[in-house]
């Protein structure tokens, strides 16, 4: 009786004692989170006195403890099974086991919600590159949960609708404009017929999906490269979703590679430059099973690849310059960022751009009128502005704004000349030149159908600054634009 | 923020208790409290980091202190005795104030000043180290029971350093006396019939927090974080209040029944903290079963030593104010505590003054007494919980101003196992009232206590265990204060 009493203490401190006892056995925890394991601080008199010490005393425990994994099970298995729910709140749980990326409704929410019509900002960086001699290829992929909707949850009706019309919008535009990609039709025909494009864990597409983005896409670079790559589908392999590990379960299921023969002819070291996310990344440079290369290893080694953040912080701006064909990817949730950053590929691709026709402008507010050959920011450090096109107004069209003073002083404590909208019709234009770097110009493209005079334009500098009359340039192709 | 080892770390439950457990059982007996004193010290230290040495300095203050008072009421010199007893005091409360109050009461002077256009103090932000309230009013009880000749002093000073910082209790609560554990300082027994109780205890107590309190706050949290951005709804915010009810009550007598547990199988017998406060039939009623270490600590060292209700009703009534105008400020160094805290006395002033605190009539006068006792209560709970009194009043507002329709982030944090968990809470609280949960289980006898038993160790503690290695750090609410 008296050992029997003592099993409830034993119990306890069995399973109390488990994870230490097998980490003295040898059990190591596998990698869980998407960060290296923290280590262990150095412990002595000094670091006893900082709370940091044993912050990472408590993280490196956690890191290293194994059976933690184990846990991670029980826990998720009881909240899917059970309870039918996600214990991450960024996974949404599906009919049929499929789990679905709720950022995907991100791009209307505030959080993700993009700058003006991002259909705008594809059309003006394609025609921009088009204009300066570039072969754009320009693709917004649609999401997991609108193209593969039969799994789908049932989920906020007006933000679902929401996102909805916006990726079809963008989808619509992409067919129009040139270089535009869009998969998504055919995606949805294949998932009409019920071959499935995206994987059931995963927020990225099955081999059917990468295997048709890729036919699309060289076949966009180069038809003999296509031709020549002969792009199919290959073995298939078991694959660890995404949208699994964020929920904390251990499950793969099947998917196949896509495989290409290695072409006797490949494009010039440089010629084209990859700037996408994810989606591209699984498409070109993944290599889920060790051995087999990836489509970029057998089809485009030499070309460089970029990532969005890197563009928008100016890390591929001579690749670009070097590159002749550009591929700008981003999934349809990310899409903010793109509006983001496409002023920057726009301004150097208009780097080759000739310099465009001179067209009026005035100034509003007090003092307003029609202004000369250039403009003088005044002790306010603010002009408020409207230009008047010549011809037709409604083509698309970038503006230059050439800065022919800087009367910022050398510390640099005050701002460069600033380009802000006031639009009064309509969204903002996109991709506009945020502010001047020193000696440079300030871009504003306006997308077809877009009135210049719809936009009060205001700039803001040190007193001083002079800013010389804009150009326009035309993207519409009736007049080569490009300086070669 | 500086980290700390609460019981529901994984630190503490993988590394720490394991360790700690193991070592003291395997201790010889006289060398246990050496054991538990440098466990204590590092669990400690954890915590507060440097300033453990002030926690040790002035522990060893009031250990000579205490000796002093002894020597001088010897010696029949009892104005020295009272001497030094208000030292002690002084440099406790003095230290508390320092660290838990100097900082509100330099935001005070600078509203003031701004208001007055004069100059103000620079506004102090100084860290709290965790548990001062509670470790300050046990030394503070030590020196005053010594002094009252109800408790001998310790001639060891390292019995009065395990006192103040074992570690079971050190950081919140249960708010315990020399004369409840000093039999077991020096040597401690662990029994095998409390061991086990213990592991039981401590099962059901991680079982309270992980598993019911933790799954409920999401809706508590979100109720008030929509409060604060104007979008709550009449229905969130009583949901949202409901849930903080329920989860501060799990949340922190879970972690009593906790700090009880690891205290038996570690061979001491803390005091109770809960006796199922939510089935209380009046508000008197209600003090005598929530934090009740608390409650009579000032009962015994402040209610009392105003003279209690001996004075005639205005005195009783003054006595009553002082009280809980304390207990508010004890609970955090902010108004919208002190409100909370006089709401009650309010209270309790009006049970006192219409005769309601005894439970007389029918059943069902008792069950609407239960009910209403509960309404006063949670209706409370909103200024506890709230960040500023604005706050409480926007989430008063949307409590009472009908509002329809649902709040988005309170229904999302409804998902099946909070409301399951919510369910559980409800049928736990609102069941007939009998002993405490905890006590029951762990002392009871029969057929069902077996069972319970049973299913706690067996499904409920291997549950909570796995739910608190798979999430990630979660504070316990109570061990600011």
């Amino acid at each position: 009786v008296r050992r029997l009493r003592v099993l409830p203490a034993v119990w306890l401190l069995v399973l109390l004692a488990a994870p230490a006892v097998a980490w003295l056995l040898g059990a190591r925890q596998p990698l869980l989170e998407n960060h290296p394991k923290a280590s262990f601080p150095a412990v002595n008199r000094s670091s006893l006195g900082d709370p940091a010490t044993f912050a990472r005393l408590d993280s490196a425990l956690f890191d290293q403890l194994p059976l933690r994994q184990t846990a991670l099970d029980l826990h998720t298995r009881i909240e899917l099974d059970l309870f039918h729910h996600s214990p991450n709140p960024q996974v949404a749980l599906g009919r049929n086991g499929w789990l679905y990326y709720m950022p995907e409704l991100n791009t209307c929410r505030p959080e993700g919600k993009p700058i003006g019509d991002p259909a705008d900002a594809w059309e003006m960086l394609a025609r921009t590159l088009r204009a300066a001699g570039y072969r754009p290829i320009v693709a917004a992929p649609g999401s997991k949960l609108l193209i593969h909707a039969r799994d789908a949850p049932t989920l906020d009706d007006r933000e679902t609708r929401c996102v909805r019309a916006l990726e079809r919008h963008i989808a619509a535009r992409l067919a129009e404009i040139p270089g535009g990609l869009s998969i998504d039709a055919q995606l949805r025909r294949l998932e009409a017929t019920g071959r499935p494009t995206f994987l059931r864990d995963d927020s990225h597409w099955n081999w059917r999906g990468r295997e048709l983005f890729a036919r699309r896409l060289l076949e966009d670079i180069d038809p003999r490269l296509a031709r020549a790559a002969h792009v199919r589908a290959g073995r298939p392999y078991e694959r660890h979703g995404d949208l699994a590990a964020l929920v904390g379960i251990r499950r793969s299921e099947q998917d196949r590679l896509v495989v290409a023969d290695p072409p006797q002819w490949r494009p010039a070291r440089g010629d084209v430059v990859l700037i996408g996310d994810s989606q591209l990344d699984r498409t070109l440079v993944d290599r889920p099973v060790p051995g087999v290369p990836s489509l970029r290893e057998l089809l485009l080694a030499d070309q460089p690849a970029c990532e969005w953040q890197e563009l928008g912080a100016g890390v591929c701006d001579e690749q670009l310059r070097r590159a002749r064909t550009v591929l700008l990817e981003k999934v349809a949730r990310d899409v903010q960022l793109v509006t983001l950053v496409c002023w920057r590929p726009l301004a150097i691709a208009a780097e080759r751009l000739g310099r465009g026709t001179a067209i009026g402008w005035e100034r509003l507010g007090a003092g307003g009128g029609p202004i000369g050959q250039r403009l003088t920011i005044p002790a306010s450090g603010s002009v408020t502005i409207r230009v008047h096109s010549r011809a037709d107004d409604t083509a698309a069209r970038l503006l230059r704004f050439r800065i022919l003073r800087d009367a910022r002083q050398a510390d640099g404590t005050e701002p460069p000349v600033q380009l802000v909208q006031h639009p009064r019709a309509g969204p903002a234009a996109p991709c506009a030149t945020p502010a001047s770097v020193k000696g440079g110009s300030l871009l504003l493209p306006l997308p077809s159908g877009r009135r210049g005079s719809d936009v009060e334009l205001e700039l803001r500098s040190a007193p001083g600054s002079q800013i010389g009359r804009p150009h326009e340039i035309r993207l519409d192709g009736t007049v080569s634009a490009a300086r070669r | 923020m500086r980290p700390t080892m609460v019981f529901s770390n994984p630190t503490f439950l993988f590394a720490f208790l394991p360790a700690v457990l193991l070592a003291t059982w395997a201790a010889p007996t006289r060398l246990r409290r050496f054991v538990l004193l440098a466990a204590s010290l590092v669990f400690y230290t954890w915590g507060v980091q440097e300033l453990i040495f002030v926690v040790i300095g002035s522990t060893l203050v009031d250990w000579a202190i205490a000796l002093g008072v002894r020597r001088a009421r010897s010696a029949q010199r009892p104005r020295v005795a009272r001497g030094l007893l208000v030292l002690s005091i002084v440099q406790n409360l003095g230290l508390l104030g320092y660290f838990k109050y100097a900082g509100f009461l330099t935001q005070q002077l600078d509203r003031i000043g701004s208001l007055l256009g004069a100059p103000t103090p620079a506004v102090l932000t100084i860290a709290l180290p965790i548990g001062i309230s509670f470790y300050t009013f046990e030394k503070i009880s030590y020196v005053v029971d010594v002094w009252r000749g109800i408790v001998a002093p310790r001639r060891d000073p390292l019995d009065v350093l395990l006192f103040v910082a074992l570690f079971p209790r050190s950081i919140a609560g249960p708010i315990t006396r020399m004369r409840e554990i000093q039999a077991d300082l020096r040597e401690p027994r662990p029994r095998v019939e409390q061991v086990s109780a213990g592991a039981i205890r401590f099962a059901y107590g991680l079982a309270k927090k992980v598993l019911i309190a933790d799954q409920i706050a999401p809706v508590a949290d979100a109720a008030f974080a929509a409060a604060g951005g104007g979008g709550l709804t009449t229905p969130a915010a009583w949901v949202g209040v409901l849930a903080f009810t329920l989860q501060i009550y799990f949340d922190f007598s879970g972690y009593s029944d906790m700090a009880i547990g690891i205290g038996q199988m570690l061979g001491f017998t803390l005091p109770e903290n809960f006796r199922r406060p939510y089935s209380s039939v009046s508000v008197t009623d209600y003090w005598r079963r929530w934090h009740m270490t608390l409650t009579r600590w000032f009962r015994d060292y402040v209610y009392v030593p105003l003279g209690g209700n001996r004075h005639g009703e205005r005195t009783t009534y003054r006595n009553l104010l002082i009280v809980f105008a304390l207990t508010g400020l004890w609970h955090g160094a902010a108004w919208s505590f002190v409100l909370w805290s006089l709401y009650h006395g309010a209270w309790l002033m009006l049970e006192r003054r219409f005769g309601w605190r005894a439970l007389e009539g029918p059943v069902a006068h008792a069950a609407l007494r239960r009910a209403s006792t509960f309404l006063i209560v949670l209706v409370g709970f909103v200024m506890f919980r709230a960040d500023t009194l604005g706050h409480a009043l926007d989430f008063y507002r949307a409590m009472v101003v009908p509002t329809g329709g649902a709040t988005p982030t309170v229904s999302a944090a409804l998902d099946p196992q909070t409301l399951v968990a919510l369910a559980v809470a409800s049928l736990v609280v609102f069941a007939p009232p009998r002993e405490s949960g905890g006590r029951w289980l762990a002392g009871a006898t029969g057929r069902a206590p077996l069972a319970a038993r049973f299913a706690t160790l067996s499904v409920l503690l291997p549950l909570a265990l796995a739910y608190a290695f798979a999430s990630t750090f979660s504070p316990f609410l109570y061990f600011r204060f």
